[in-house]
């Protein structure tokens, strides 16, 4: 916008400890006009509402068209401060945005993009406002080169303790908040203790059971209110997302590796019946039956569905490495002793195609279906 | 002499056929893996070559050299193109790239005399993959073995995953061809052992380019008994525990063709499906059957030596099944450089250092104690740790593996992180008595060192560049340092 738009005037407002500043100095580095940094170690322990007051007691005191935050704060990792200083300023609001129009912004009335699950919609905002953006956004920062990287920018940046701000010492911290962050994890996947169960009836009414207890097997529509609530935020419209989603914000994704490369297609029929997406181990893009765009990855996507179902997928290292957060681990293998059978939940001893149809068959039978003889 | 000019000359020696000037292929001979990153992103700070060409025989190398000799020409050399260190960085306006793709013939397979001679261009892949249809091996398996070509692996002092018990690719050559850039062509013959004055194979084993060209290799062989071979692991309270294990191997006597210990972040990587966030030390045993046997016997009583140590055995299925995925192929490579384009990262570096027993785990300390302390871009770092992979009677290596974060624009990233840590790695292992480079070869980034390195012995070194490549054509700025390099260094 900078660039664009030089007369746009940018400031940085952070709240955390003085670590921050070398992050700080690298906006200034690439063009920010001001940093302020809202920093005092009565602050530490504040909880999201606490910090949200923190902002909003600086942000009276200046003046501004537009907040554009992101979708969660850096140690805390809840989603909460962006929605609470909007209730706090009085202004609109809106989370999850995936594209700002930036010439709209810039003349006052802001076009967003806002991911909706399987939908994608477009809002037209009153300035001011608070917008926050989605992890998965288009609009990413350049780097700052080494040259810049040396520049001294230590004059436009502003550390603001209590004293300054002024807010009464127990209203902050620990002691102001209601609510304490105990620990912040992305892990990778741990090991679990598997089940392991076979390829047949009685192991594929388990499979199915496991999804049933966890609410995986739902029909899942897209959120989709009949009006917007606000006064002035106006859908301008709404359509399927485009481009047709990224796999990173499927719920359920089906993914296949080499011990699959035969019968690849096959995983389209159980992710519609899952409602998920089908994704791809290294190796089966190696062999060419997997787009690159869908590989699951340390060299393709990081993703956090909900229920992962690996087929044929040996599970080294640099695939686990893209997989985080993940509630439920389902694989189907042949070796029992596959890595990625010691981060699963379930472990189906057998053939992919054969697990294909026999759970796609239970999943269509519904919940009452009985044991079918074998 | 200007680009026109070379490539006129070279066209007076060779076909058309055999000078490559397409500016991407151009582009990517500029630097190696140790650019991957900064190559990936387009954003090389070096110049390209002005050529690639690829002579069919050591007369066509020789008339090559003398032509680049006359005219002051960097030559750098390239086989298999695998290199992690710079040296095939290109850092000279003025250069040409000599790749041995046409030396492509397997000479000889000598079953009765065990040894196979090869040409530089040779996969060295293409060679065991015939070995083994005939019972035999080359005993060496670099991680690159499926890309990595002979001239490639004996410029730079490779080493194999298997060497505890085959050596390193030092230990496997008996005779090799190479060229000089006055065009001299020398043969060192092929026998069991020489007393004729100093071992003259090591003023090409290791050149990395930089006094010669090597043209033809001849390799020991093995037979091979791949039924025979057995794995033990085990979860082990810390690095050091590991390490008195391996020695405890090491001076009985045995040879496992693999002895490793691996730090706790480093076993993620490899292990995760049971390390337990522990250590993990593992061994393979191979041979002929009494042979496996002893050493299993061996293993298993050092094992038993050092058990207050020990945590629990692993499932030798698991040690198995690691083995059977442990090399990378052309795809992963080429999947890495795609991945670097897509996700802006990249999965890490390295750095190998030697030394004796005793001060291996000192040095390990020392760095990790000093990367966490000292290094400015320490929040930066997802995982450091490292293994020890290479053992021999007197001491073993260290593998310093790392990763981070790169909050900087790809060209800078090898000044602001990895440079750094190198640096600190190298710094406390030269320190210490050790070397700063166990088989990745110097290349240009750790030029900076050599002279450390070698101390008094560089008088050696230095002598050796002087009197074979007076004019400096071979290789700029690979392990001879050269303060006009300095400025892509730092």
């Amino acid at each position: 916008m900078k660039a664009r738009w030089p007369d746009t005037y940018v400031e940085v407002v952070a709240l955390g400890p003085l670590v921050a500043i070398p992050a700080l100095e690298d906006l200034l580095r690439l063009g920010a006009d001001k940093a302020t940094l809202l920093s005092d170690p009565a602050f530490a322990g504040s909880d999201s509402l606490v910090r949200t007051r923190i902002l909003a007691e600086y942000l009276r005191g200046v003046s501004f068209d537009c907040i554009l935050a992101g979708a969660q704060t850096a140690d805390g990792a809840d989603a909460e401060v962006p929605p609470h200083l909007a209730d706090l300023l009085a202004l609109p609001q809106v989370s999850n945005i995936i594209r700002v129009d930036e010439a709209s912004l810039v003349e006052g009335w802001p076009l967003v993009d806002v991911d909706e699950g399987r939908l994608q919609a477009t809002y037209r905002i009153p300035l001011p406002a608070v917008l926050s953006l989605k992890h998965h956004h288009a609009q990413v920062l350049p780097h700052v080169s080494l040259r810049d990287s040396r520049a001294d920018v230590g004059d436009r940046l502003h550390v603001i303790d209590n004293d300054q701000l002024g807010l009464p010492a127990h209203e902050v911290g620990t002691q102001g908040s209601l609510t304490q962050v105990v620990e912040v994890l992305d892990p990778p996947v741990r090991q679990r203790e598997p089940r392991f169960v076979r390829c047949n009836a009685e192991g594929i009414e388990q499979v199915h059971a496991f999804l049933q207890s966890r609410g995986l097997i739902t029909h899942t529509t897209a959120f989709s209110p009949s009006h917007v609530q606000g006064e002035q935020v106006v859908l301008v419209g709404r359509r399927p997302k485009d481009p047709p989603g990224d796999i990173r914000d499927a719920e359920i994704l089906i993914s296949g590796g080499g011990g699959v490369a035969g019968s690849f297609d096959e995983l389209q029929k159980l992710a519609a019946v899952m409602g998920g997406r089908v994704t791809a181990s290294r190796r089966a893009v190696d062999l060419g039956v997997a787009a690159r765009a869908i590989q699951v990855g340390q060299s393709g996507r990081t993703v956090s569905p909900r229920l992962y179902i690996a087929l044929g997928i040996d599970g080294a290292g640099q695939h686990i490495e893209g997989l985080r957060n993940i509630e439920s681990i389902i694989s189907v293998n042949t070796n029992r002793h596959a890595p990625i059978c010691s981060i699963s939940d379930i472990v189906v001893e057998g053939h992919a195609r054969e697990f294909i149809e026999r759970l796609c068959r239970r999943i269509n039978e519904g919940t009452t279906a009985a044991l079918e003889p074998h | 002499m200007n680009a026109d000019d070379l490539l006129a000359a070279l066209r007076e020696i060779l076909d058309l056929s055999q000078i490559n000037t397409d500016l991407d292929a151009l582009y990517d001979a500029a630097a190696d893996r140790y650019k991957k990153y900064a190559k990936a992103r387009k954003v090389l700070d070096v110049p390209s070559p002005i050529a690639i060409v690829y002579p069919a025989s050591v007369e066509e190398v020789s008339r090559l050299l003398v032509m680049c000799n006359e005219h002051r020409v960097n030559v750098i050399p390239r086989a298999g193109k695998t290199a992690t260190e710079g040296g095939l960085e290109n850092w000279k306006d003025l250069s040409v790239v000599v790749d041995s793709q046409n030396l492509d013939r397997i000479l000889k397979i000598d079953p009765y005399n065990m040894q196979a001679t090869v040409q530089a261009g040779v996969r060295l892949q293409d060679l065991e993959d015939k070995l083994r249809a005939m019972g035999l091996t080359t005993g060496h398996s670099p991680q690159s073995k499926p890309v990595a070509k002979f001239g490639g692996l004996v410029a730079t002092r490779s080493i194999g995953q298997f060497s505890t018990l085959y050596g390193g690719i030092e230990d496997m050559v008996v005779g090799l061809e190479c060229v000089f850039p006055d065009g001299h062509v020398s043969r060192i013959k092929n026998v069991p052992r020489r007393a004729g004055g100093p071992d003259i194979r090591h003023i090409a084993i290791g050149n990395e380019g930089a006094l010669c060209f090597i043209t033809e290799v001849t390799v020991k062989l093995f037979r091979y008994f791949g039924e025979n071979h057995r794995f033990y692991g085990y979860l082990v309270n810390d690095v050091d525990t590991g390490i008195r294990v391996l020695r405890e191997v090491m001076v009985n006597g045995y040879r496992p063709s693999v002895a490793r210990v691996y730090s706790e972040e480093d076993a993620r990587q490899h292990f995760y499906h049971f390390y337990k966030d522990k250590c993990v030390l593992l061994f393979m045993a191979e041979g002929n059957k009494h042979i496996v046997e002893a050493t299993c016997q061996g293993i298993e009583e050092a094992v038993q030596t050092h058990a207050a140590g020990i945590i629990e055995r692993v499932d030798s299925e698991l040690i198995e099944g690691w083995f059977n995925h442990l090399n990378w192929s052309q795809k992963d490579i080429d999947d890495e450089l795609a991945g670097m384009v897509e996700n802006d990262s990249h999965a890490g570096f390295t750095t190998e250092i030697s030394a004796d027993w005793e001060t291996i785990p000192e040095i390990y300390r020392n760095v990790m104690r000093r990367i966490k302390s000292e290094f400015a871009r320490a929040d930066d770092l997802t995982m450091l740790g490292g293994h020890s992979s290479h053992s021999y009677i007197n001491g073993t290596n260290m593998y310093f593996v790392y990763n981070y974060t790169i909050r900087c624009a790809p060209e800078d990233e090898l000044r602001i992180y990895h440079h750094p840590l190198q640096t600190i790695i190298v710094e406390e292992t030269l320190r210490l008595g050790g070397s700063m480079c166990h088989h990745h070869g110097i290349g240009k980034y750790r030029s900076e060192w050599t002279v450390a390195e070698h101390g008094s012995a560089y008088y050696m070194l230095e002598k050796l560049k002087a009197s074979f490549d007076p004019n400096g054509i071979m290789n700029f700025g690979t392990i001879f340092p050269q303060e006009e390099g300095m400025r892509y260094v730092r």
